[in-house]
């Protein structure tokens, strides 16, 4: 059974008669790295924000691990079972990044520690000091790594972001992928990246392109061997 | 419980709005408080005059001339008898102002008092004599028959007289006058005359002639209600209808002036003051709407329910309305009394400037410092404050949250225009 499964998924934005997302039938299972490639920005975030449980979809069905979200259920699951990068809201720009992750996770795990915390920022490789200073006052590439601590911080276990790996050098990407792989691999998350940067295709283990509001399934290994 | 987690780091954020409110709060609710406490007490203190007042039945009347309403008329006897006997009247007295010249006395070394000076002579019945000379009679009995007086203490000291001691005058009929001093009273402040003569007094002054006393008349009505009866009844009767009516509650009206005038200014700040921070409310709203959006769409990403958002919103205004009311009344317990003091004391002078400027009112001295009315002596917290305050209070609570309940409960975090991310 499928982690996460969208069936005949379909989402309008306001004021449009045409979908953004249209149809969507995908499934996501634990272990995985998804990418999903567009060149519209708006499609990717849409998506993005959908997986991730903050609206519903207007037509189709949500399933996580084999149980319909409704609007009932969807907070619970976006509290608990997923990790989130968003392309804003992701922090509280005057808040250091170990004030804005305690916060994060005071809301799920009450007992936690700002040491905890640290730990976890350490871990990616954000510094103490960066740790406490103002978000607004760091540089993009400290907060993503913030942002990719945060979404990983609760332990979800679905972890979905929207173009993480966009204005960030060569090294800090890859060792973003290897987290990444570790997630999939050692914590058994799913995890879905949306990118239009197609070099990223040799990090995935299922690649889908989203265009016109369709998703369509591209296998990753086909990619590949075009590529060599 | 995840909302009380995040109170501080809620507030923390949003510092600045939370203090621009709470200035903005405090300064509303002390102004309210002192409003409704000051002008509670005022009121009584109003009251108290009032019903010091109220003791005195109704009214005084000074009679003007016919023909010039401007100049005091000397009404004759026939003419107050006339008023005395309406039904309407409880009681009436006459007050005669006269003078006399070239005294003399039969005493020792005051052959001659005066020498051709005149001497202002008041006659007063015998209850005024009382009333008015009572406490103040030094020697003596103030039992006067119409050929006796009573002098002031300064009179006697200037001519060397005593009890029994007679004064000879000749009134301005030429004819000779004898007058026994039968006590002597201490002359006060707001006294003028050296001599007191019974009423009966006047025919012994003036036998032929009682036009050379000036009488004042004065009448006391059974209640408010009769003073038109009794204007129709004068009128019928063909008697002088000019008159100054003062009544006790003219009285009371000049003396708690200031307060009327303190309580007008309180009236007049509060609706100021409310208005004001209605306003500046809605502007603070205004001016940090952007950032508080922000924060709500954030909370909203990092697990808040709509619910928990609405329920953070209004105990955040919850605290710093409460906050607001307890700096509300500390300032109040601080300065309410001095302010109080300062705005009746304001207002005394500027009423003391207004009375002296008419010329035919009588002037009614205002309380002296410490007299009848007091500062505010300290906050009054009635159920009236607090009914006030609640439903002040809840005003301000659903004019703040309304618009942010009401965004809480539709904001989408996918924007309609850029999908949550940008334009491509």
């Amino acid at each position: 059974m499928s982690l996460l499964k969208l069936e005949n998924a379909t989402y309008y934005l306001e004021n449009r008669e045409k979908p953004i997302l249209d149809n969507l039938t995908v499934s996501f299972d634990r272990g995985k790295i998804y990418f999903v490639f567009s060149r519209h920005a708006m499609e990717k975030s849409v998506l993005v924000s959908l997986i991730g449980g903050l609206d519903l979809f207007d037509k189709g069905i949500l399933r996580y691990d084999g149980k319909m979200l409704h609007k009932a259920s969807i907070d619970d699951y976006r509290k608990k079972e997923v990790g989130v990068i968003l392309r804003q809201y992701d922090f509280l720009p005057t808040q250091s990044p170990l004030e804005n992750l305690y916060q994060y996770c005071k809301v799920l795990q009450r007992k936690i520690t700002k040491e905890d915390c640290l730990k976890h920022l350490r871990k990616l490789g954000i510094g103490d000091y960066h740790a406490n200073t103002p978000m607004v006052k760091l540089d993009t590439i400290t907060q993503k790594k913030f942002e990719l601590a945060k979404a990983t911080a609760r332990s979800p276990s679905i972890m979905i972001a929207d173009e993480l790996f966009k204005d960030i050098d060569n090294l800090t990407r890859k060792a973003f992928l290897n987290y990444l792989r570790y997630l999939a691999e050692e914590k058994q998350m799913a995890v879905i990246i949306t990118a239009n940067n197609q070099e990223l295709v040799q990090y995935a283990d299922e690649i889908w392109g989203l265009n016109q509001g369709k998703l369509t399934y591209i296998t990753g290994k086909k990619l590949k061997n075009d590529k060599s | 419980m995840i909302i009380l987690q995040n109170l501080v780091s809620y507030l923390k954020q949003n510092k600045r709005y939370a203090l621009v409110l709470v200035i903005v709060l405090t300064i509303s609710f002390s102004t309210i408080i002192f409003f409704v406490s000051a002008n509670k007490y005022f009121g009584e203190r109003r009251a108290a005059i009032q019903e010091e007042f109220s003791a005195q039945t109704f009214l005084v009347q000074v009679f003007y001339s016919e023909e010039e309403i401007t100049t005091s008329y000397s009404p004759t006897m026939e003419e107050f008898q006339g008023y005395a006997d309406s039904a309407y009247v409880k009681e009436s007295y006459l007050t005669g102002t006269t003078s006399i010249n070239n005294l003399t006395a039969d005493a020792e070394g005051s052959e001659e008092l005066n020498g051709e000076e005149y001497l202002l002579v008041l006659l007063m019945d015998q209850a005024r004599i009382d009333e008015a000379y009572g406490e103040s009679l030094l020697e003596g009995t103030r039992d006067l028959a119409a050929d006796e007086c009573l002098v002031s203490d300064q009179f006697v000291e200037e001519n060397h007289l005593q009890v029994g001691d007679t004064i000879n005058t000749i009134n301005l009929e030429d004819e000779p006058v004898l007058i026994k001093i039968k006590g002597i009273f201490e002359m006060g402040d707001n006294q003028y005359a050296d001599l007191i003569v019974p009423l009966a007094g006047s025919k012994h002054l003036y036998p032929t002639n009682e036009g050379m006393i000036f009488w004042d008349s004065f009448f006391i009505l059974h209640n408010s209600g009769d003073l038109r009866s009794f204007q129709n009844e004068l009128r019928d009767k063909g008697l002088p209808r000019f008159y100054q009516v003062e009544t006790n509650q003219d009285f009371a009206r000049w003396r708690s002036r200031p307060i009327t005038g303190s309580q007008q200014i309180l009236a007049m700040g509060t609706i100021v003051s409310v208005c004001l921070s209605i306003f500046l409310l809605f502007l603070c709203s205004m001016l940090f709407w952007r950032k508080r959006v922000y924060q709500m769409k954030y909370l909203y990403t990092i697990g808040f329910t709509r619910r928990n958002i609405i329920v953070q919103e209004l105990l955040v205004l919850l605290l710093l309305i409460l906050g607001s009311l307890v700096f509300a009344y500390l300032l109040n317990m601080l300065f309410a009394q001095s302010l109080s003091q300062w705005l009746l004391d304001w207002q005394k002078s500027l009423q003391d400037t207004q009375i002296t400027g008419f010329d035919n009112i009588t002037y009614i001295p205002l309380p002296d410092e410490g007299e009848t009315i007091q500062p505010l002596k300290e906050i009054q917290v009635t159920p009236v404050v607090n009914q006030l305050i609640f439903g002040i209070g809840l005003i301000y609570l659903i004019s703040l949250s309304f618009r942010s309940i009401f965004y809480a409960l539709r904001f989408k975090i996918i924007d309609p225009l850029t999908g949550g991310g940008w334009y491509d």
